[in-house]
């Protein structure tokens, strides 16, 4: 949405924009975290029911890192709050691969790298996630998991090489080099 | 050449470096194969990362959140300026305004030492009347107090508040016994008697109709200003009725009382009692009086004083004062109102009735028939259940009956 078209817009254009663009991301990202649909969509929906209260001007810079946060926030306390009876460490309270996805692909390299994603540490997944399922880049993924820029770097680093290795026999580095 | 790690190299394969720090890796790379291989490397893993992470099927909202959201979208923004700033400013002038009003004694309260609640119109007993006062208001209060006392209000609480800087005060009276412990407004107009006494008279009278009796030395009672306590009444096996009546009539009219009761029927059994109080009532009185003027002495020394400490230990003094107080003038009521009305146990009885030829409960023909009906049929079931216990247990009991038998049958020909 270029910066002109975007002024013209009222607020409930520029909301439904908003909507159209970043729903399906967001209610699978909440739906990582909190591993129910509907808990997902809720989580979704008071995320954009703050983002009509909000001040528009200050978060159009960064709407994705703003969305994105807000919605975590919002889905790590609904998880807290799901989980309060199995007392959760804070820790572990982080975004878990979703198995479903995984198996519902049709292609056998993507399976591939569902399945060794699902294998790495939580951070490393929801860095990853983020990067290449919600196209956010290392800034906007460090404000939203609340991280350094460097531990950012780090997690994607680790994520690409544990990745490499799996799929060291797909990879062919030399058309990639020719590309 | 400066040499670059991998982290550097993944951030640079996927576009995440700044424009000068770019450039240098590139060079790097450029000259590096091993660097180039990895970069390479990163760059389709990314790809196919991203191939396999939209390949997943997509969750969505459905039409009604949706709905919802654009609902709100509608909605006017709320000024973020308002709620930051405004607010907690207008919040800011309230807590001042209150704040004023508690540390700048006598400030808004100079006039609070008229009193509310409708107490300059003849109140009636039960009636409360709340006054308040500031720190230098002390002898208003005071003032406020007799005027309401000439009124007929009892001077209840009167509470200190605001410790330190000389203090305010609050205070309840209400209508009913005044600090003499005189009752006004319950009993009717009646001189201060010389002996207070507690009468309580128990009479036993044999009537025709003991209900009636009852009910109609309730209505006399009621007409001489009295009421009805406690009402017991019981029904014998020859429906003998027998009714046991606690009424309290103004102590000025038991003998009235008592008299209207011989009317009734013939009695059986009389007795009057009298508590002589008057040594605990006057003695409460006068405590009362005393305890009273102690509060207002401390209550004075309490506007005077500035001193925390001080006021402190006048608000525990007054409190002691005050619970005593309570004590004595709830016990004065109790007495007060024992004294200016007397109990009467009035116990109505029927005379014996002949007993009735005919027993009182009923003959039925349906009924006895019934009865054995039940009882044939219980017998019936019985009978059964027996009957269905031995033939399950035939496989245990016939077999040792046959052996049995058998060797019966062989001993016996032997």
């Amino acid at each position: 949405m270029d910066d002109t078209r975007r002024d013209l817009l009222t607020r409930e254009d520029w909301v439904a924009a908003v909507l159209a663009r970043y729903e399906q991301p967001l209610v699978q990202y909440a739906y990582r975290i909190v591993h129910d649909v509907e808990l997902a969509r809720d989580v979704v929906q008071d995320t954009f029911l703050q983002l009509c209260r909000a001040n528009r001007a200050k978060i159009e810079g960064q709407l994705g890192a703003w969305l994105y946060t807000v919605c975590r926030n919002r889905a790590l306390t609904v998880r807290r709050k799901e989980s309060r009876m199995t007392n959760l460490a804070d820790k572990d309270v982080a975004v878990a691969p979703d198995d479903a996805s995984a198996a519902a692909v049709q292609d056998e390299t993507s399976r591939r790298v569902l399945a060794v994603l699902a294998k790495l540490p939580l951070e490393q997944q929801e860095a990853f996630r983020l990067k290449f399922q919600d196209d956010l880049n290392y800034r906007e993924i460090s404000r939203v998991m609340n991280v350094s820029l460097g531990k950012v770097s780090a997690l994607m680093k680790d994520a690409l090489n544990a990745l490499r290795m799996e799929l060291k026999s797909e990879l062919n580095p030399a058309r990639e080099t020719k590309s | 050449m400066k040499s670059f790690g991998e982290e550097t190299l993944a951030a640079y394969a996927l576009d995440e470096l700044d424009t000068s720090r770019h450039a240098a890796v590139s060079e790097f790379v450029e000259s590096n194969a091993a660097a180039r291989e990895t970069v390479a490397e990163y760059r389709q893993l990314a790809r196919l990362a991203k191939t396999a992470m939209k390949s997943a099927p997509q969750l969505e909202l459905d039409e009604l959140r949706r709905k919802r959201i654009l609902q709100q979208a509608q909605q006017p923004a709320r000024s973020g300026f308002v709620v930051k700033r405004v607010a907690p400013l207008v919040a800011a002038a309230v807590l001042l305004l209150v704040g004023a009003a508690v540390l700048l004694p006598g400030a808004t309260q100079h006039k609070a030492a008229s009193f509310r609640g409708g107490a300059q119109s003849a109140p009636a007993a039960g009636d409360k009347a709340e006054f308040f006062f500031g720190a230098k208001l002390a002898e208003e209060a005071k003032e406020t107090r007799e005027q309401l006392q000439s009124l007929g209000y009892y001077a209840g609480n009167t509470t200190a508040f605001r410790p330190g800087g000389g203090g305010g005060g609050a205070g309840v009276m209400e209508k009913g016994v005044d600090v003499n412990g005189a009752i006004r407004g319950i009993v009717p107009s009646s001189p201060q008697p010389d002996r207070f006494l507690i009468k309580t008279a128990f009479v036993s009278i044999e009537t025709d109709d003991a209900r009636k009796a009852a009910a109609d030395f309730t209505t006399q009672a009621a007409a001489l200003g009295g009421f009805v306590g406690n009402l017991d009444e019981v029904t014998d096996g020859l429906e003998r009725h027998t009714v046991v009546l606690e009424v309290r009539v103004p102590a000025d009219k038991l003998d009235g009382a008592l008299e209207a009761l011989d009317a009734f029927g013939k009695v059986l059994n009389r007795q009057v009692n009298a508590q002589d109080v008057t040594k605990e009532y006057v003695d409460n009185e006068s405590r009362i009086r005393n305890l009273t003027k102690t509060e207002e002495r401390l209550l004075d020394h309490l506007s005077k004083t500035g001193k925390m400490e001080d006021t402190l230990k006048i608000e525990v003094e007054i409190n002691r004062v005050r619970d005593q107080l309570e004590l004595i003038q709830g016990r004065q009521r109790v007495l007060s109102h024992r004294v200016a009305f007397s109990s009467i146990t009035a116990t109505f009885t029927e005379a014996p009735k002949a007993e009735s030829v005919v027993p009182a409960q009923s003959f039925s023909i349906g009924k006895v028939s019934t009865e054995a009906v039940r009882s044939l049929v219980g017998f019936g079931r019985v009978l059964i259940t027996k009957l269905i216990w031995v033939g399950v247990w035939l496989p245990v009991w016939a077999p040792i009956l046959l052996v049995g038998w058998l060797v019966w049958r062989r001993f016996a020909r032997v």
